[in-house]
Formats: structure tokens, C-alpha cells, sequence
């Protein structure tokens, strides 16, 4: 029976750097044993010298503590994954809570390489005593140049962590300004930073982090016009961005440049991140080869998001492309993880290069770059009958017989909703049909128009005639009809 | 079979992260299933033709959509999002 164990970084010193071993054996016990037979050292770390598994090692079989199954008589078969867990201590200045590795295996440290100051021995010190870093790692962060697309809920955990360890050259692409509805996830930015240009304000905080980073600033919008100049300048690109168009010319340029990318995308409470590099596995067209249509995916605005969120995910960004920049472990390369942060849980997918590919393909039908905005559907003329704020206002001062439709969620309903409308969740539309009558002339509200034109389109798809959508949502009420209703 | 269901198909059937289903008799591959879905929560209707759908933790490409699916099977459904 061959099973497959993996090896936590803290043993890999005695598996020869073997992220996993194959071994034969039908049960743990036995496989264990198979392994410290092969691997002399690693015997006394999992075994007691009366030849039981030690307790303080965790050993799982495909994801299942054997604690809660047989113990090590635990039985495997062919294709199961034993894992070895250590108990890690990291976070402080800890290190591996491993008795006898704490003592006997604590990386060397590197010797001083003249290359490194001694400023830049004590700044890095916590990163050089890792073996996958050291002077000759850090001297290539030091030599790197990374490109940030989008500095917002991604890219201020990304740029901060990314120059914290020393990426030489760090490159920002954003057009906005700090408002204050940014603070709560963007933590790149201040209070007093709030209505300055992003890349100003993040440029001040970048440099009192690590001064030795040269921080440079791309202000304005990654367009297809500049794109090639802007990313040809750097070795990774890193996509923190939160629209469609911009996400698939990041990924279209990076293939026709044939450099890497690291993905990052968040909705509510979930996160995707994987690497792209078209040149050794999929590019983001393998994945989704078209964009949804525009308005179908709501936006952090109109959907709402945790700080946490990006933050967990910009971070695991972050680290994909040190990974990348040091030549070290395995990336996600050709692996979709998936975070769900309701239940703190992480799932994985595999993502093969697609052969129909459109831009990555040996034959591409696609061979430069577009317009993104076209391609995306963005600002296409909208595909039902809308009514402007200022037109439903006449209608409803006229007391014209319409029927209000809020299909906003119920806690933004409470913040503020237009007198005389009714709440009905975009998600149980379907389910409340039965609540609108198709003789009624129906008029689909939300936030900023978007989850609104959506569900006038599932309504006429259900045989509602009459509807229309309030175009550009409440945000467009309070902007041209009412200023004093709360924004958010 | 267990389906997987994320973001906002998630939503669309009213907050259920896991739906357990056997192959549809009639037509037991994925195509199948999605009909059946799609008959109990209208609001999939339109995400489905978006998303992409991975069985035990592959991306289905092409022609393998039209294999038949079994009851051990795990399937993904993921419609895309770009918050950032």
C-alpha cells in the first residue's frame, strides 16, 4: 500500500528538503516507521524509544486527526495522505515548539555577506535566519521589482508586507483618493489621510516603513494604451484590483509579456488567490475566458466586505510573490485556493491551462490587447428601461401608482430606504414572486443601480413587463434629489 | 454528491453552502444537475451560463461536461468576482 506523507518544513532537514515522502505500509505505525527507516534522523522526533509515535506529534490521515480514529493502528491504503503536524509557536519571538528541534535544528544563521549593510543585516535578521531566505535570498528581494495593480482592501496589505521585506522596487498603480469608507479595510491609509491621491499618501507610509524600497508611483488608471510600458519594468505583477476590465488586461498583457501574476479576489466573506504565468501553466482566460456581464457581480460598495477579508488574502498574495521572487516552495501555480472566512475554512482547486484558451493557447485568437471597458460591458447601454432619481421623484410627487421594490439586504434597508418601498432581497426574489403582481409598475431599487438591474432582468425573465430600474441607485437619489440621506 | 456552491450562488439559494443531490436519473450528468438546480432556485439562472465547475477538485473542460457524474462526486460551482 503506498501512501504519501507530507513533511512540515521543521522535518524537512532530515527528508533530504522532501515536501513529501511515498512509503509503503498499512498502517500509520507502519508507514511512520517505513519513513524513519528511510530517513534515520526523523526516527527519534516521531518515535519513543519503546517505539510508540511520540504524543506532542500530530498525525493526520487524509485530513482526520487519528487521535479520533484508530490511533497509530490506525489503517491507510493506497492513495491516503498522512500529514505531520508540529506544534508551531510562531507569531512572537517564538520559534518551533518542537522539544528537541527548538535545540538541535535552529537554522544557522548565514554568514555576513559583504552585499548586506549591517542596517539591513538587523532589518531582515528575522527573515535571513530562514534557509529558504538568507543574504543570497534577501539580496534578490533587494534586486527585485514588483508591480501592485489597485491599492486598495489587496494592495495595502501587499505593499505593506511586500516592503516590510524588502522588495527593492515596488510599483503602485491607482487613480483614487482616501475617502473615508476606505479606512475600515485599507490599511495602508490614515485618518489624516482622507481625501488625499492614494499613491501620495501610501508613497509617506511606504517610506517610513522601510526607506530603502524605491516606491514608485503610477498615478492614473492602468489602461491598454499603457499598460505594456507600465508592467514591462517589473518582474511580478500582483492584481489587487476590483473590476473586471482592469483584471483581464493585467492578465492579458502579463501573458503577451510573459511574466507572472499573482491573483487575488474578494466577495463578502470569500477569497480566491492562485498564481497565473502562461509561460508554465494557466493564465486567468484558462479560468474565466469571458467576463460576466456588467452589474451581474456586485462591487465591495454594493456588496460589502469585512476589513479582515483582503487583509487575509492580500496577505497570502503577498506571499505567494516572495515565494516567487526567492525561487522558493511551491507556488499556486495551477491551484485555485478558495477561503471562506464564515467558516475558516480553505478549499483547493486545480486549474489546467485551457488548450481553447483565447490569449495563452499555442493558436490565441486573441494576440493583443483590447478595449477591456467594451469587453467587460462596461457603460454599454443598459439592456432594460431604467427611470433617472430625479424622474421618479416627479412620478412619486404626481402619487403615480408605482410600486417600489427594494432588493438591497435588510440591514441596509434599516440605514435608509425610500418611504413607501418594500424590501425583498435580491436572493429571495425567486422565492417571493408571489408578492408582485405583473400588473404593477414596478421601479427595482438598491445602492448604486447595479443588484437592481439584475433583478429587473430575473423579473422580465419571470414575465414582469413592467419594470424598471432606478438608475444609479439610491446613491443617484441622494445626489440629485435628496442630499440628506445617509450615504454609505 | 456533494455541490459546492460559492459567492453569490451561495446566496441564491438562500445561504446554502452545500447541497446534497444524487445524479438526476434522466440526464445524470452535469448539465443535468444544473437543470435541476436551476428549476429549484430560479435565482441561479442567471449566473450559471458564468460560472465554472469543478468535479472532485478539477475544472471540467469541454466534453468532460457531458460525462456522467456519480453519487461520491464532489462538485464546485464558481461564479467569478473581482473585489479587490
Amino acid at each position: 500500500m503506498t501512501v504519501k506523507i507530507e513533511i512540515p518544513t521543521a522535518l524537512r532537514s532530515f527528508t533530504e528538503g522532501a515536501p513529501r515522502v511515498e512509503v509503503e505500509g498499512s498502517t500509520v505505525a507502519e508507514a511512520l516507521r517505513a519513513l524513519a527507516d528511510r530517513f534515520q534522523g526523523l526516527r527519534r522526533h516521531l518515535f519513543t524509544e519503546d517505539g510508540h509515535v511520540r504524543s506532542f506529534v500530530s498525525i493526520y490521515v487524509n485530513d482526520e486527526d487519528i487521535r479520533y480514529l484508530g490511533r497509530e493502528t490506525t489503517p491507510v491504503k493506497g492513495g491516503d495522505t498522512l500529514r505531520i503536524v508540529p506544534s508551531i509557536a510562531g507569531g512572537s519571538p517564538g520559534a518551533v515548539a518542537y522539544p528537541s528541534l527548538s535545540r538541535l535544528d535552529r537554522p544557522t544563521a548565514p554568514s555576513a555577506p559583504k552585499a548586506l549593510s549591517r542596517e539591513q543585516l538587523k532589518r531582515y535578521s528575522r527573515q535571513l535566519l530562514l534557509p529558504e531566505v538568507g543574504a543570497a535570498g534577501q539580496r534578490k528581494l533587494l534586486d527585485s521589482k514588483v508591480l501592485v495593480v489597485g491599492a486598495g482592501g489587496l494592495g495595502s496589505p501587499l505593499a505593506l508586507y511586500l516592503a516590510a521585506a524588502g522588495v527593492g522596487k515596488l510599483g503602485l498603480v491607482d487613480f483614487d483618493t482616501v475617502d473615508e469608507s476606505n479606512l475600515q479595510r485599507q490599511i495602508l491609509y490614515t485618518t489624516p489621510d482622507v481625501g488625499r491621491a492614494k499613491l501620495q499618501a501610501a508613497e509617506d507610509h511606504l517610506r517610513a516603513l522601510n526607506p530603502e524600497v524605491a516606491i514608485v508611483r503610477h498615478d492614473g488608471r492602468l489602461t491598454s494604451a499603457n499598460a505594456f510600458e507600465l508592467l514591462s519594468g517589473y518582474d511580478v505583477v500582483v492584481d489587487g484590483t476590483d473590476n473586471f476590465p482592469t483584471r483581464y488586461l493585467v492578465n492579458d498583457a502579463s501573458v503577451l509579456l510573459r511574466k507572472p501574476v499573482v491573483y487575488g479576489s474578494i466577495y463578502r466573506f470569500e477569497g480566491q488567490v492562485t498564481v497565473f504565468d502562461a509561460r508554465t501553466g494557466p493564465c486567468y482566460r484558462c479560468l474565466y475566458p469571458e467576463p460576466p456581464p456588467a452589474g451581474l457581480v456586485p462591487s465591495c460598495a454594493e456588496g460589502g466586505v469585512l476589513g479582515v477579508l483582503p487583509g487575509i488574502i492580500g496577505t497570502l498574495q503577498a506571499l505567494e510573490t516572495l515565494k516567487i521572487l526567492l525561487g522558493k516552495g511551491e507556488t499556486l501555480l495551477g491551484r485555485l485556493l478558495l477561503f471562506d472566512g464564515l467558516t475558516n475554512s480553505f478549499h483547493e482547486l486545480k486549474v489546467r491551462k485551457s488548450p481553447d484558451c483565447p490569449i495563452c493557447s499555442p493558436t490565441p485568437t486573441q494576440t493583443k490587447l483590447i478595449d477591456y471597458e467594451a469587453f467587460c460591458g462596461v457603460g454599454a447601454p443598459p439592456s432594460g428601461p431604467e427611470i433617472t432619481a430625479q424622474e421618479l421623484k416627479g412620478q412619486l410627487d404626481a402619487r403615480a401608482p408605482v410600486v417600489l421594490v427594494d432588493v438591497r439586504e435588510p440591514g441596509e434597508f434599516d440605514l435608509y430606504h425610500l418611504p413607501g418601498s418594500r424590501l425583498i432581497p435580491r436572493a429571495q426574489l425567486a422565492d417571493r414572486l408571489g408578492e408582485l403582481s405583473t400588473a404593477d409598475d414596478l421601479v427595482l431599487v438598491c445602492k448604486m443601480g447595479g443588484r437592481s438591474a439584475q433583478a429587473s432582468e430575473f423579473l422580465r425573465s419571470m414575465g414582469f413587463v413592467k419594470v424598471r430600474n432606478l438608475k444609479g441607485g439610491l446613491d443617484a437619489w441622494a445626489a440629485d434629489v435628496d442630499p440628506s440621506i445617509p450615504s454609505y | 454528491m456533494k455541490v459546492l456552491l460559492f459567492a453569490q450562488t451561495r446566496e441564491a439559494t438562500g445561504g446554502r453552502a452545500v447541497l446534497r443531490r444524487d445524479p438526476p436519473p434522466g440526464d445524470p450528468s452535469l448539465a443535468g444537475l444544473l437543470r435541476e438546480l436551476e428549476e429549484e432556485f430560479p435565482a441561479l439562472r442567471p449566473l450559471l451560463p458564468r460560472c465554472r465547475f469543478a468535479v472532485n477538485g478539477t475544472y471540467l473542460e469541454g466534453a468532460a461536461a457531458r460525462c456522467a457524474l456519480s453519487p461520491t462526486d464532489e462538485i464546485a460551482i464558481l461564479p467569478p468576482y473581482s473585489g479587490g
